[in-house]
């Protein structure tokens, strides 16, 4: 078991030092990086006094060499456009993203459990169906499409909530549904069979025949097993909210992590743009490396692979 | 063509999804004749038609049956044309992806050791990088165009193939028909392309049509973000980015119907996708 977590443990920092090295390499392979940071027409000198601001002198190794040391401080150099540290900005960006990303959570996971526990209790039947095509639609549509036919008709047709930016629980109501509505999908499918093979198993059984009310078969013996896989993947999938949330945020001003790393891309502020992807990537790493001790943990089958 | 095949396709035909087939083959359809079907250029507007309503609201006119955008072009003409786009890219990204991953995987199953722990432990880290942002980031540094928005797309989504080949290629490995083609003499790279990659080629198959969907949506996204496909060209997710201007002036016809063609699609791919998850599978297969 100790030598399974040193192991996994390992694997994670190679994981992220694959990681690192690339992202460091994409922002260096394209055209020189001085060029896109400085106005147009820049002459030789002006170019020049910027590489050696932003140490672009330097051969590549030696770069990264520096980038490494200085990230491992949490220290991801100044921002370009907003002249400030970019850890700090990343730091001031977060609680706008955990609240979309919790919120939109939340709304996914409520509607696929409650949409997976009615398939797998009715096979049939007409809410059944529909709420099985109600979060297989979610996989369809773009996020941000979603998004802007929600503003269209409770902004502008009904007039009922903000058409975006930040602060008010009314401000959040959209962009977290639009974010959520596609996750719904993932829960509904696997409480459906989840729940499925929970309800055969021996020790559901046994409460039906203690008596035991349908609503409490279900509900409090069957789900409390049921529910593990989801709440893993739901885990899991909070690095993929995350990301999958920049298209929104950009349509509601949402001031999350997707916004900035967006906002950082377009006016080439290539430190912010490393900082919150290697930022997202290490929590995903870290993320799957704890979800595998721990079901290396409860079940001992799955050990030394 | 002789019965037997026409036996064939009816068997088939007797089992697939039909709706979502129907749109598919529809959608491709149009993709293949848009200079047939497309009434308008997509690209050139008329700006004395700027901004009409669909027919049927008044003030539509049905020579512009879904209305026209802010520049005077028809917007079922570059549905139309916009059609080409989304399959060109979603096509060769996964072609590319899958190639990819499906050659890695079977390097990392079939040989192991160190091959397979440099492949896998690249494909930990791809599969750990957030998409989206990293798409943004690879079309701003190599900047907008339908190739590049390929590249970036087929370099981004391999690695679930290799994850799931080297899977399939480490049980393949041990079954008693691989094992008797080495007793056999057969070469290493014969084992590998012969025996081993038709049966995994089901699984490829299968994960392919469940990320075209993930692919197209992606593909939308970064053209809408502004860094995939660039204006003038009609595509989807630009045409929804152009309309978000008139959101909030109420112009509905340029954020539905876009938004309507990519979700057929992906439904149409996510249906089939499933369907040939539990057909393809032996498991299911007799279950219907």
């Amino acid at each position: 078991m100790k030598r399974y977590i040193i192991r996994r443990f390992i694997f994670g920092i190679v994981v992220v030092w694959i990681v690192s090295v690339m992202i460091f390499l994409a922002t260096r392979i394209g055209p020189d990086p001085a060029l896109m940071i400085a106005s147009p027409g820049a002459d030789e000198a002006e170019l020049n006094s910027i590489r050696d601001r932003f140490g672009l002198n330097e051969p590549l190794p030696v770069q990264y060499y520096i980038f490494i040391k200085k990230a491992l401080r949490a220290d991801f150099g100044e921002s370009i456009y907003y002249g400030l540290p970019v850890a700090d900005i990343v730091w001031q960006r977060l609680p706008a993203t955990l609240m979309l990303v919790g919120t939109a959570k939340l709304i996914s996971l409520g509607f696929g459990i409650l949409a997976g526990v009615l398939a797998a209790r009715r096979r049939t039947g007409w809410t059944n169906n529909f709420l099985r095509w109600f979060s297989f639609l979610g996989l369809s549509m773009p996020n941000f499409w979603i998004a802007m036919l929600l503003i269209l008709i409770f902004s502008v047709k009904l007039k009922l909530l903000p058409t975006g930016g930040y602060g008010t629980f009314w401000h959040l109501l959209m962009p977290a549904f639009s974010l959520g509505w596609y996750f719904s999908a993932g829960y509904t499918r696997l409480t459906e069979s989840s729940l499925l093979q929970v309800l055969n198993s021996e020790y559901i059984k046994l409460c039906r025949v203690k008596g035991l009310t349908e609503l409490s078969v279900v509900g409090k013996h069957g789900l409390k097993n049921a529910l593990i896989p989801v709440v893993t993947l739901a885990g899991m999938n909070v690095v993929l909210m995350i990301s999958g949330a920049v298209a929104v945020e950009m349509v509601f001003a949402w001031p999350g992590l997707g916004l900035l790393m967006y906002h950082g891309a377009i006016y080439r502020d290539f430190n912010v743009v490393q900082a919150v992807i290697l930022f997202i990537s290490v929590f995903m790493v870290f993320m799957n490396l704890a979800v595998d001790i721990l079901y290396a943990y409860l079940d001992p089958r799955i050990r030394y692979d | 063509m002789n019965p037997e095949t026409w036996r064939w396709i009816r068997e088939i035909w007797s089992r697939v999804p039909k709706v979502a087939v129907i749109i598919l083959l529809l959608l491709i359809v149009t993709a293949f004749c848009a200079d047939f079907l497309a009434l308008h250029d997509p690209e050139i507007g008329d700006p004395r038609q700027r901004l009409l309503p669909p027919a049927w609201e008044t003030g539509g006119r049905w020579t512009f049956p879904l209305g026209t955008d802010t520049m005077g072009r028809d917007v079922l003409s570059r549905l139309i044309y916009g059609s080409r786009v989304s399959l060109l890219v979603a096509f060769s990204a996964v072609i590319i992806a899958g190639c990819l991953g499906t050659f890695l995987g079977l390097m990392a199953g079939f040989f192991g050791g160190w091959v397979d722990q440099v492949i896998m432990r690249f494909t930990d880290a791809w599969l750990s990088i957030p998409t989206v942002m990293f798409g943004v980031l690879m079309a701003v540094i190599l900047g907008p165009g339908v190739w590049n928005i390929v590249i970036i797309l087929g370099g981004t989504f391999w690695s679930r193939y290799a994850r799931v080949v080297r899977g399939e290629t480490l049980s393949m490995k041990t079954r008693d028909f691989v094992q008797l083609a080495r007793i056999a003499g057969c070469g290493k790279s014969r084992i590998i392309w012969k025996h081993i990659l038709p049966n995994v080629f089901n699984s490829v198959i299968t994960l392919s049509s469940l990320q075209i969907g993930i692919v197209i949506v992606v593909e939308a996204s970064l053209t809408f973000l502004g860094v995939g496909v660039p204006p003038p060209k009609p595509a989807w997710g630009l045409m929804l980015s152009e309309g978000r201007g008139g959101l909030l002036a109420g112009y509905w016809w340029l954020i539905v119907f876009p938004g309507v063609a990519i979700a057929l699609l992906v439904t149409s791919f996510n249906v089939i996708g499933d369907w040939l998850r539990r057909y393809l599978d032996p498991f299911y297969r007799n279950i219907g």
